[in-house]
């Protein structure tokens, strides 16, 4: 099947060196079958699939009962936060019922301009979610984990309610000119090495990236 | 000496139209004369230049020289809407921003009319091609820089800008291209100079002049094949022939409106030809930038892990030393 594929598209275009297909905006890749998934950088209609991006054809047959089409750009790739996407966010202000925060990081993609995100206090926590106050869960200036949950019309709409996600990097409210991180001591504290204040935060649980990918898979 | 003949219409209800709306005025006799006129009507397009990734600074960024006529196109990406303007929309909010290099025209008291009259129409004719359901609630930016005008900016301006997009990574559902085309008094101009998109341009509303040999009422009868002029810009998207936009502006007949058209698509065959090849060399280039990045990272990689082995295998203290004979600072 997608030898079919590999060979049309090379015909069409006519470069088939160092077995990369290259693609351009418009051009048709394959038909559309109840195997094939699209996948990024292609779009669907009447039927086939074709590019909505310049770049490398990539045909994934990790899985064995599907195939995913998706178009790679080289150079500059284009990221914005996707429903479901770990993103890296500043808190930036406190309210008793939302944190609103500025998404700066998505994945491990650094993005050139910060979007608005928006945390509220029932996604703080995945537990006893009534009993969550915002103030004892983030200050203004911390770092924040989150997964984007919805898009909304002004922003992002962010949850922390993972063991995974939450503050990651804090500094204590008084001390912040000597700008040494707090270290967590629980899942719901951290404490200043030097001055040794104990904070209340919505601590995440930072495992190493091997960790998180075989969680994935 | 003028005379516009007034017909009654009954569907006007006592409103009049001018008989003679579409003549050529006299004015532009002498103007015509010193045209340079095509003898033969070769669809193809001007010598073109295309650049991407011109700038650094920017990610989207594209160069055309089409002829004489050179514009640059910036694409920035996507920024959120500002509450001020949120419109009820389910799809992405494009602007496009068109304008003139200070020394690009000589009648500067024109400039902001034509900008703001490029930039819509550019809008608009970006608006089909961009895939403006992978950015809701976000803004794309376009500006379009015009550093010379020779004629066909607004179809020079939807090539560049159509690179450009693709340069930055925006999700388009095709490539797009546009050409112009005109006529004057039974000469087809393809590509149009300045000078006669001027001429044309002198005609837009419609409210010529009396032709110099409708004088008697015969002649008038005569008359009525009437010289059409017109122009005619038509951006097109090829996967799915459709287009993108369509300008029109004079008066034409239907079969040299399609006359022209098939002289413009042609055109714009070419020109994807010619796009298509710069885009395919733009990616082999980065993929093979792309080949090279990852190549270095990985022997980084390995030289990291292939000190971290020594450490492991020598001790602490053993390994610095070594280490520092081989520093370059030390050595000197």
């Amino acid at each position: 099947m997608t030898e079919a594929i590999k060979h049309a598209v090379a015909d069409s275009t006519g470069n088939n060196e160092d077995n990369i297909i290259i693609c351009l905006p418009g051009e048709r890749l394959c038909r559309v079958e109840d195997n094939i998934i699209v996948g990024d950088g292609t779009y669907e209609q009447g039927g086939y699939i074709y590019a909505s991006k310049s770049g490398i054809v990539n045909i994934d047959e990790s899985t064995e009962t599907c195939q995913v089409v998706s178009v790679h750009k080289p150079g500059f790739h284009l990221t914005i936060p996707a429903t479901g996407d770990i993103v890296t966010a500043r808190v930036l202000v406190t309210t008793p019922k939302f944190a609103k925060c500025a998404i700066f990081s998505v994945r491990n993609v650094l993005l050139e301009s910060s979007y608005r995100g928006l945390l509220r206090k029932e996604d703080v926590r995945e537990t006893e979610k009534d009993r969550v106050d915002i103030y004892k869960s983030f200050k203004p200036g911390d770092i924040i984990l989150a997964r984007v949950i919805n898009q909304m019309e002004q922003s992002f709409t962010l949850s922390t309610a993972e063991a995974e996600l939450g503050v990651v990097v804090a500094y204590a409210s008084d001390i912040r000119k000597n700008r040494i991180p707090m270290v967590p001591i629980g899942w719901a504290e951290m404490q200043c090495p030097k001055t040794t204040i104990k904070e209340p935060r919505k601590v995440a649980k930072v495992l190493p990236e091997s960790s998180i990918k075989s969680n994935r898979t | 000496m003028l005379r516009v003949t007034q017909t009654k219409n009954t569907l006007l209800d006592g409103a009049t139209i001018d008989s003679q709306l579409y003549t050529t005025p006299q004015d532009c006799e002498d103007f015509f004369e010193s045209i340079e006129k095509p003898t033969t009507v070769v669809a193809a397009p001007r010598p073109t230049f295309i650049r991407v990734g011109v700038l650094t600074t920017v990610r989207g960024s594209a160069y055309m020289e089409y002829g004489n006529t050179k514009v640059m196109a910036i694409v920035a990406p996507p920024r959120e809407l500002i509450r001020s303007n949120v419109r009820r929309v389910n799809m992405g909010v494009i602007n496009c921003y068109v304008n003139f290099a200070a020394f690009a025209s000589d009648d500067l008291e024109a400039v902001p009319e034509r900008e703001k009259h490029l930039s819509s129409m550019l809008t608009k004719a970006l608006q089909p091609l961009v895939c403006r359901n992978e950015f809701v609630n976000f803004q794309l930016d376009i500006r379009v820089l015009i550093l010379d005008d020779d004629g066909c900016l607004l179809s020079t301006a939807i090539n560049c800008c159509g690179v450009a997009l693709i340069e930055c990574g925006i999700s388009t559902y095709d490539l797009i291209t546009a050409s112009t085309a005109c006529i004057y008094r039974d000469h087809v101009f393809v590509n149009p100079t300045a000078k006669v998109e001027e001429l044309l341009w002198q005609h837009r509303a419609g409210n010529a002049l009396l032709g110099s040999s409708s004088k008697s009422k015969e002649e008038k009868e005569e008359q009525k094949d009437v010289q059409q002029h017109g122009l005619l810009i038509i951006a097109s998207m090829e996967t799915f022939e459709q287009l993108a936009q369509c300008q029109q502006c004079g008066y034409l007949k239907p079969e040299t409106y399609v006359q022209l058209l098939d002289f413009t698509l042609e055109i714009n065959k070419s020109l994807r030809q010619l796009i298509k090849r710069v885009l395919t060399e733009r990616v082999k280039e980065q993929h093979v930038l792309d080949m090279r990045e990852k190549q270095l990272e990985h022997q980084e990689d390995q030289r990291l892990a292939a000190i971290i082995e020594k450490l492991q295998q020598q001790g602490l203290h053993e390994f610095i030393q070594s280490n520092i004979k081989e520093d370059p600072y030390t050595a000197k």
